[in-house]
């Protein structure tokens, strides 16, 4: 790491001899081009951007319990009750209440992860994560509902280079997508992605890059479905970060900005966002004891006069 | 003449403006341009200040509504933040200084068992009995929580 003095040196020449190694370590980094980080994959590129303004907002009532059986097996226990919301034509959301409850085993290794949920509607989730070998991973992520049509599962195949990283993705309905994503400085990455939808007739092209350093990260990612995304993350402090993001969709005129903060405190995690659509939103994970998470959630919106609170339990 | 239409009886009199007679002077007060003027004048005043009114409302129920969700839990949790980060700094400088002493003194005990602790910021209730000041040491160091962490360090700041 840049700055590290070895533990030879003598007091008196301390501070002087750590700022010429850090200048020497800088002058390195700049011209080091074949040593090149491995960037993020590609879908997580907005990963700091959705972290701190897309919290999953809920409302109702809801309660998570984690037993951890063993140190790779654990049961998960979960009950939400709250208003549903149905789409509805007109303006005026209507909302069903229901509770469901959700019962789960996961399966964590150091190079397998296996996850199933089952709900009380019917649903049942299954999510695979396996390291095939150091560079290749397998993630498969399947859905069966009592619907018809509703079941998918999606396959992806990783593969991560010295500096680089692609996926190949396989799902049900003929969907086929491939994405490539590489570091061309050691701040910031490009990469491009492409997908074929056999089912709904539909292809695209994206494009996206990632600028990132100690303090921001910055994404842009643009898709010929008219997606165009920005995302800018600032660290303000290692408690504090700020957050913004402006999403237009160039085909149907659609334009959203967002403003948001998130606090990391020590017993509590805190995200508020403000939204061009005039909808405020906190979410809040405050640690009452060890293992014992209290969750408040909060989304107002002031066009459609829609307010939703939700609080929780989450327990292990 | 106007009577002459009639059939007789009673009959209410002719309006004054049916007959051709000189308008007098509150009529012409009336229907002068000032006071027309004057009158949309207020009603206009009157319509835009409504407004003014409504919308100031609209505007203020929104900024509190937002203000209540966005800022409020954040200055909540900043506070217990500070709290958490000041009893850590007493709680350092306490147990950097020399151990403390055997006993604790009768006099703080003796009147009554509950303390009343008062703090900079918080003031919490206390309850405690000399036999029972060991077992208070020895929770906290076993499962410490902030509210023992509390409950200790007002305790040592007391002695």
């Amino acid at each position: 790491m840049a700055g590290f003095v070895p533990p030879g040196t003598t007091l008196l020449g301390n501070e002087a001899t750590s700022e010429a190694a850090k200048k020497i370590d800088e002058v390195h980094k700049k011209a080091d081009y074949l040593n090149l980080p491995c960037p993020i994959p590609y879908e997580e590129l907005h990963r700091e951007a959705l972290m701190s303004l897309k919290p999953e907002y809920f409302e109702g009532m809801r309660f998570d319990f984690t037993k951890g059986l063993n140190q790779k097996f654990s049961l998960s226990h979960s009950v939400m009750m709250g208003p549903m919301e149905i789409p509805s034509q007109s303006s005026e959301a209507i909302k069903i209440p229901t509770a469901h409850y959700e019962f789960g085993a996961n399966f964590i290794d150091h190079k397998t992860m296996l996850i199933g949920r089952v709900l009380t509607d019917g649903r049942v989730n299954a999510r695979v994560k396996c390291d095939l070998t150091d560079d290749l991973a397998l993630k498969a992520n399947a859905q069966l509902t009592n619907e018809p049509h509703m079941s998918h599962v999606i396959l992806n195949f990783d593969y991560k280079g010295k500096d680089y990283r692609s996926q190949l993705q396989l799902g049900n309905g003929a969907l086929f997508g491939a994405s490539y994503i590489q570091s061309v400085t050691p701040h910031m990455s490009l990469g491009a992605e492409v997908f074929w939808a056999g089912q709904h007739r539909k292809s695209g092209v994206g494009y996206a890059g990632r600028y990132e350093t100690d303090k921001m990260v910055a994404a842009g990612q643009v898709a010929s479905t008219g997606l165009m995304a920005l995302s800018y993350v600032q660290k303000v402090s290692e408690k504090v970060s700020l957050a913004t993001d402006f999403m237009y969709n160039y085909l149907s005129k659609d334009v959203t900005a967002s403003v948001g903060y998130d606090y990391a405190l020590r017993q509590a995690r805190l995200r508020g966002k403000i939204d061009s659509n005039g909808c405020t939103s906190a979410f809040l994970e405050e640690r009452l004891n060890m293992g014992l998470n209290f969750v408040l959630s909060a989304e107002l919106d002031h066009k459609k006069k829609d307010y939703k609170f939700g609080f929780g339990l989450t327990v292990g | 003449m106007a009577s002459q239409s009639r059939r007789g009886g009673l009959s209410l009199p002719d309006r004054r403006g049916s007959s051709k007679q000189e308008p007098n002077i509150l009529d012409k007060i009336n229907n002068s341009q000032i006071v027309s003027k004057g009158k949309q004048a207020a009603s206009d005043t009157v319509f835009v200040a409504k407004k003014l009114l409504k919308s100031t409302g609209k505007a203020a129920w929104i900024a509190g509504t937002t203000f209540l969700i966005l800022a409020v839990p954040l200055i909540i949790e900043m506070d217990r933040e500070q709290q958490l980060i000041e009893l850590e700094l007493q709680q350092q400088s306490l147990l950097g200084a020399p151990p403390v002493g055997p006993a604790p003194p009768k006099s703080l005990y003796t009147a009554s068992n509950r303390i009343r602790v008062v703090n900079k910021k918080t003031s919490a209730r206390v309850s405690v009995s000399p036999h029972k000041y060991r077992e208070v040491v020895i929770r906290v160091t076993t499962r410490p929580t902030i509210h023992l962490k509390n409950e200790v360090s007002f305790l040592e700041y007391k002695l």
